[in-house]
């Protein structure tokens, strides 16, 4: 049974056609019928179409007759691309005994894409090399093939040239599937062990965890136990996605399905545990489970004071589906009642915003995102801060830690000395330099995580055309010279405003962050006064005039109708506004920190 | 029920005459510049026919009629007293029925400002908008300040003292002393009425694209909110009361017709492009010459487009944006008994808020504008829009 499995995941970077891949796949071995086809298939979230990528992982069950005349069971775990999610990503390669790497004959290899292959061959995957897009104009197959021999140790001769959206080659990267990946080698009668790699709520059903059978067999009406929460629970559906949810008996070693267990709540079903039988558990989980810890915090508040508890609402029931949100209440002086948020990253951060907004119908603010410090306080003690309003006092601080990361980027060596630069303005540690080729480099960096969280990205792709391509993982702590800043408006600090800043820094921010706050703030019924200061000392200041004038001067019969739609549209315009005192701020303002160009 | 004598409901007249000799470059109102006269004359005859059409109701009475445009003062005295005799023929008229003119300086002569008062005309609104030959350039007029002097010297000697002045302020290059200048000279030709409006320029106009191609530097808001200054102190001085955001008057002659406008009354409109308010309905007569004429021609009403069907929320709103502009307000007793609300209460917030913004101000149950307030009125009307 086993040797006509395989099970297999995609690495690629954004953009480099791997849901395309999926979907041909998926229409090749007749999983959808053309009718069923929609374009990513796999992407199941109207937010993963439109931003082009993949949050979620859905698996599919693919049967495919191949070329030596056996039907085989072909199982594609999708994987996200991005560093937010890089642990979800471990554990479906962790699923999986194999995996496709498709690179984009027009790009070549990205370093998120050479980090999740690193993290596969740590996971004894095999690696199959597919170039894709080859019908495409500046396609140069055989460069990335020589890329991905040089960096990966990838054999030539084995790649895949293949055109996901033309349909060619896809029947070879089936056959390769086949040849190469191994069939899971599982004991069926060895004591229940099964991996969650995915799972999401389902109101109906409650939590539904995605699982790989790596020892053993699960069965319908089985007591089952989660090995890390240690809770247990009756199954009462399985089955596996072919791509639609099709009910089974029972799953069997080395099969990929799900499992219903009526589960209240996704956090009971966290990914990386170990689903083990209840009445003969196995001596031990499965390696490598991890419990997933926010990295970036921000405050979030609905825009209408009287959000508040549907904004809590909102974030109970997405919580249900997404175990890695942490969220608790906190207030503002400057905007009332809202949640301090935690998130693994900042994509994880605007999914879960534009979630909110899109699925719940809130309109919300957020304010700039913080990493965790660590403040070493005068009478010995330590606190971690993630709020800058809980920023201790200078005269108890001692000393200030800040997360760093590693960060490899990938670049064409013509953009080495911008790359370098760039790093050097976000106060980075030069590491390494390794060459790929002849013409591309692979620099490593040690960065603040913060400095990454502040128009590092755009930097990056500005800077190199979109030729650089960024990983990173968190190192640790380092100590630094950082302070807090606050911003003033008509002399009084708007708490949602402060930041946190490295001191050779501070007064460059503090201008720029002024001037365009001078230019996002609307002229008031009042002179406005923008200032930045640290402590009690101002450091730059900018003010914007009154407003004079904001009148319909005429306004008879014949154009009523038309006046009180421009006043309809103005006070649309108010509604994206926050009002601190008299003054009416723009959502956008609470981010600008984010969009300082240092 | 019977010996009970019913109470007429006022209406306002509304007459457009969308012809012009020349479209003035801010202007976006619709019109035409053909005056032909067989045209207009033709155009007269469907209007005739249209308020003809328009005799379902007996409980109305005509309180005010103006006739805009356009240049209605292209009309001769025939074509509008036959319009006028149609409208008396049609509906009840109140004896002391206001009726407007509006007219081009360059438009009018003694022998037909005098027929025009024979007919039934008891007021004149006067395109002056600036006594600058260089100013009336810019903005495109076909008159000079000349034509002003002696179109007033025609209305003196018709004894007709109730007449208006239209100015217009924020000119391109127009100074703040110009300005004062304007506002004097007006008032030393004793119009009963004053309308002082500020430029603004609606995209589709000539001086707008102008202004895009950056040929007119248009004021500054500082200087536009200096005139509107200049122009209180300097009418209020001269005895004239403010009663409209760009409105003034010696007392009692207000323009009754346009406050009908802002007390939500209600108005049929007549003429291509006219808009009527009637039973929390507003719509427009398609702005559209020839349809309009052959429609009526061939029997037919002319093709209309509703803009608003309106439910009670949005006839609240109307009250609380149109009643606003004017000086004295709305009175809250009203609103509460029409609308059945505490408006005080429903409306806490905005009101507060714009009081202590020194916008707004409620005294003796008068809910006004201040006269910060006018200039920046947007700021306040918008919180109350539906």
């Amino acid at each position: 049974m086993q040797n006509r499995i395989r099970n297999f995941s995609i690495i690629a970077h954004i953009d480099h056609g791997k849901s395309t891949l999926a979907d041909r796949l998926l229409q090749l071995t007749g999983a959808l019928t053309e009718r069923e086809m929609k374009e990513q298939f796999l992407d199941k979230m109207d937010l993963e179409r439109e931003k082009g990528i993949t949050i979620k992982l859905q698996p599919v069950r693919l049967n495919y007759l191949a070329k030596d005349g056996n039907n085989y069971i072909i199982n594609l775990i999708d994987t996200p691309g991005h560093v937010d999610f890089s642990y979800e990503v471990s554990r479906s390669l962790a699923s999986c005994e194999g995996a496709l790497l498709v690179v984009d004959a027009t790009q070549g290899i990205e370093a998120q894409t050479l980090a999740n292959v690193y993290m596969a061959m740590d996971l004894n995957l095999e690696i199959i090399g597919v170039v894709n897009k080859i019908d495409l104009p500046g396609a140069e197959p055989e460069i990335v093939k020589e890329e991905m021999e040089n960096v990966l140790g990838i054999e030539r001769s084995d790649i895949v040239p293949i055109s996901a959206k033309l349909g060619i080659g896809i029947e070879e990267v089936l056959e390769s599937i086949i040849k190469h990946i191994p069939p899971p080698r599982g004991d069926e009668n060895a004591p229940l062990q099964a991996l969650i790699f995915d799972s999401y709520f389902d109101p109906y059903k409650g939590a539904i965890c995605y699982i790989r059978v790596m020892s053993g067999q699960v069965a319908k009406g089985q007591m089952i136990k989660m090995m890390y929460s240690g809770k247990e629970f009756e199954v009462i559906e399985l089955g596996v996605l072919s791509p639609y949810m099709t009910e089974v008996e029972s799953l069997k070693a080395g099969e990929v399905g799900y499992l219903a267990a009526g589960i209240k709540n996704v956090a009971d079903t966290k990914v990386g545990d170990t689903v083990t039988g209840a009445a003969d558990p196995a001596a031990l989980p499965l390696a490598g489970y991890q419990e997933v810890k926010p990295v970036v915090f921000c405050g979030l508040y609905p825009l209408e004071n009287n959000d508040f508890e549907r904004l809590r609402e909102a974030l109970e029931k997405l919580k249900l589906n997404d175990a890695s949100l942490l969220y608790e209440p906190e207030t503002s002086d400057a905007l009332g009642f809202g949640f301090r948020c935690g998130f693994l990253g900042l994509l994880h951060l605007e999914i879960v915003k534009e979630r909110l907004e899109r699925e719940y119908n809130l309109s919300l603010l957020a304010t700039a995102p913080s990493v965790i410090y660590k403040v070493a306080l005068t009478d010995g003690s330590e606190v971690l801060v993630q709020n800058p309003n809980h920023w201790p006092a200078p005269q108890k601080t001692e000393k200030v830690f800040e997360p760093y990361v590693k960060a490899v980027i990938m670049v064409p060596n013509d953009y080495v000395g911008t790359i370098m630069e760039l790093c050097q303005e976000k106060r980075g540690q030069f590491i390494n330099l390794e060459y790929l080729t002849t013409h591309r480099v692979m620099v490593n960096y040690k960065l603040p995580l913060a400095e990454i969280l502040y128009d590092f990205f755009d930097g990056l792709k500005s800077r190199t055309k979109g030729y650089a391509s960024l990983d990173y993982e968190i190192s640790g702590y380092e100590a630094s010279d950082l302070i807090k800043m606050d911003i003033l408006l008509n002399g009084e600090i708007v708490d949602a405003l402060s930041f946190i800043v490295h001191k050779e820094k501070a007064s460059y921010r503090a201008r720029a962050i002024v001037e365009k706050l001078r230019k996002i703030i609307p002229r008031q019924m009042y002179e406005v006064v923008i200032q930045a200061g640290i402590g009690s000392h101002i450091i730059a200041r900018e003010s914007i005039k009154a407003m004079r004038k904001d009148v319909l001067a005429k306004c008879y019969g014949g154009d009523i109708t038309r006046k009180k739609k421009l006043l309809e549209k103005q006070k649309e315009g108010k509604k994206r506004m926050k009002q601190i005192g008299h003054i009416e701020v723009p959502k956008e303002a609470f981010m600008t920190v984010l969009n300082i160009k240092d | 029920m019977t010996g009970m004598k019913q109470e007429k409901k006022a209406i306002g007249v509304y007459i457009h005459i969308p012809f012009c000799r020349k479209k003035c470059y801010y202007c976006d109102f619709y019109s035409l510049p053909d005056t032909d006269e067989s045209l207009l004359d033709q155009y007269c005859q469907a209007l005739v026919t249209e308020i003809e059409t328009a005799a379902w109701r007996d409980e109305l009475m005509v309180s005010t009629i103006f006739l805009g445009g356009g240049t209605p003062s292209l009309l001769s005295a025939r074509q509008l007293s036959g319009i006028l005799q149609q409208i008396a023929a049609v509906f009840p008229v109140s004896s002391e029925v206001e009726i407007t003119v509006e007219a081009n300086p360059a438009t009018i002569n003694l022998p037909k400002m005098e027929e025009y008062l024979t007919a039934g005309v008891n007021r004149i609104s006067l395109g002056a908008q600036s006594f600058a030959d260089d100013e009336l350039t810019v903005l495109g007029r076909v008159h000079n300040a000349e034509d002003i002097l002696s179109s007033v010297q025609i209305l003196y000697k018709c004894g007709l003292e109730n007449f208006n002045l239209d100015l217009i302020y924020g000119i391109p290059g127009q100074s703040i002393r110009s300005w004062e200048t304007n506002l004097r000279k007006a008032m030393e030709l004793k119009p009963a009425h004053i309308s002082a409006y500020l430029l603004q320029l609606a995209p589709q106009t000539i001086m707008a694209r102008q202004a895009e191609q950056k040929l007119l530097t248009l004021a500054d808001e500082e200087t536009e909110a200096a005139m509107y200054e200049v122009t209180i102190d300097e009418l209020t001085a001269g005895g004239f009361k403010q009663y409209e955001i760009s409105n003034f008057s010696l007392p009692d002659y207000e323009c009754r017709h346009n406050i009908f406008y802002w007390q939500s009354k209600n108005y049929l409109g007549f003429g291509a492009g006219a808009v009527s308010y009637m039973d929390n309905r507003r719509y427009i007569n398609k702005p559209e010459l020839f349809n309009y004429m052959e429609s009526l021609r061939s029997g037919k009403l002319p093709p209309t487009e509703e803009l608003e069907n309106m439910s009670l929320k949005e006839q609240l709103a109307d009250a609380i944006v149109l009643g606003l502009r004017l000086s004295q307000g709305i009175n809250i007793e009203e609103i509460n008994k029409r609308f059945d609300i505490d408006f005080i209460k429903e409306y806490s917030y905005e009101i507060k808020n714009n009081i202590e913004k020194g916008l707004l101000n409620l005294n003796n149950g008068q809910l006004a504008l201040t006269r910060r307030g006018y200039f920046l009125s947007n700021e306040v009307l918008c919180h109350f829009v539906a």
